[in-house]
């Protein structure tokens, strides 16, 4: 499970074993740096039971913002292509290497790689949102 | 001059006269990639004071001078974090119809390479790091 990958336990604690799937995710926001990436998207799994607070809200998807980052001031970029088309529909995946380092993979609609990087560890956080059809 | 070409360019008009800053040895300290928009957003300190100083500037001894910039339409030629963005230096080509923008870090090697169609001012000003 990739929650169990995380540095926190704040999105676990949310969906428990029924892990959001990340492969249809809109990105919002990248922002890129030597030493961290941090990544806002929007997951349309939401956790169960629905916290009640968001259900009073409206809240239909979740907004995830993941901090990706290297404890000695540089992530490793294997690739980088910030020239696609579209942001939505993409897919992720977060995996552990065999030193233990994370790697996290974005890919476009089309599975072209967007950013695959390897850091030392992700801090993820996560709200509910209102997002309109 | 590269500012004749950037929106609300006002505050470089005002510092810095008939010149563009100089950008070389310069700190890139963010690509921030806005996927609704599809616009970016660059931050850059450097250290080409505007002379005089200016007199409601009240700098400490950490100070640079900061500037943001967000542009449209870009399309990117190169990206490459595995380089330390601190120090680099930033080259800037502009015309009525496009903005080039290079950031080179350590040995020359090029961190960022884009094209864009506009490009605006959003912060300018100096910049405390440890102002207390």
């Amino acid at each position: 499970m990739w929650t169990n990958l995380l540095d926190n336990v704040c999105i676990k604690a949310l969906y428990g074993d029924k892990v959001p799937a990340l492969d249809n995710i809109d990105l919002v926001m990248v922002k890129i740096h030597p030493s961290y990436l941090t990544v806002q998207l929007n997951l349309f799994d939401m956790p169960a039971p629905i916290p009640k607070r968001w259900i009073e809200k409206g809240y239909n998807a979740c907004s995830c913002t993941l901090d990706i980052y290297s404890k000695t001031n540089q992530l490793t970029y294997k690739s980088t292509n910030l020239n696609i088309s579209q942001y939505t529909q993409m897919s992720m995946s977060i995996s552990a290497e065999t030193d233990g380092k994370k790697r996290v993979e974005i890919r476009d609609s089309t599975n072209n790689v967007f950013i695959d990087v390897v850091a030392d560890g992700i801090h993820g956080m996560i709200g509910g949102i209102n997002r309109k059809a | 001059m590269w500012s004749d070409y950037i929106i609300n360019n006002r505050e470089i008009k005002k510092y810095y006269g008939d010149r563009d800053p100089i950008l070389k040895g310069a700190a890139c300290y963010s690509i921030e990639l806005d996927c609704q928009t599809r616009n970016v957003r660059l931050g850059f300190e450097f250290f080409d004071w505007p002379k005089p100083l200016p007199k409601d500037w009240k700098i400490d001894e950490w100070a640079c001078v900061e500037m943001e910039l967000e542009l449209e339409n870009v399309h990117f030629n190169t990206v490459n974090a595995n380089h330390n963005f601190v120090p680099c230096s930033v080259n800037i080509d502009a015309s009525n119809a496009t903005i080039s923008l290079q950031v080179y870090g350590e040995n020359n090697n090029c961190i960022l390479d884009l094209n864009a169609q506009k490009a605006t001012v959003i912060n300018f000003g100096y910049y405390n790091h440890y102002w207390d």
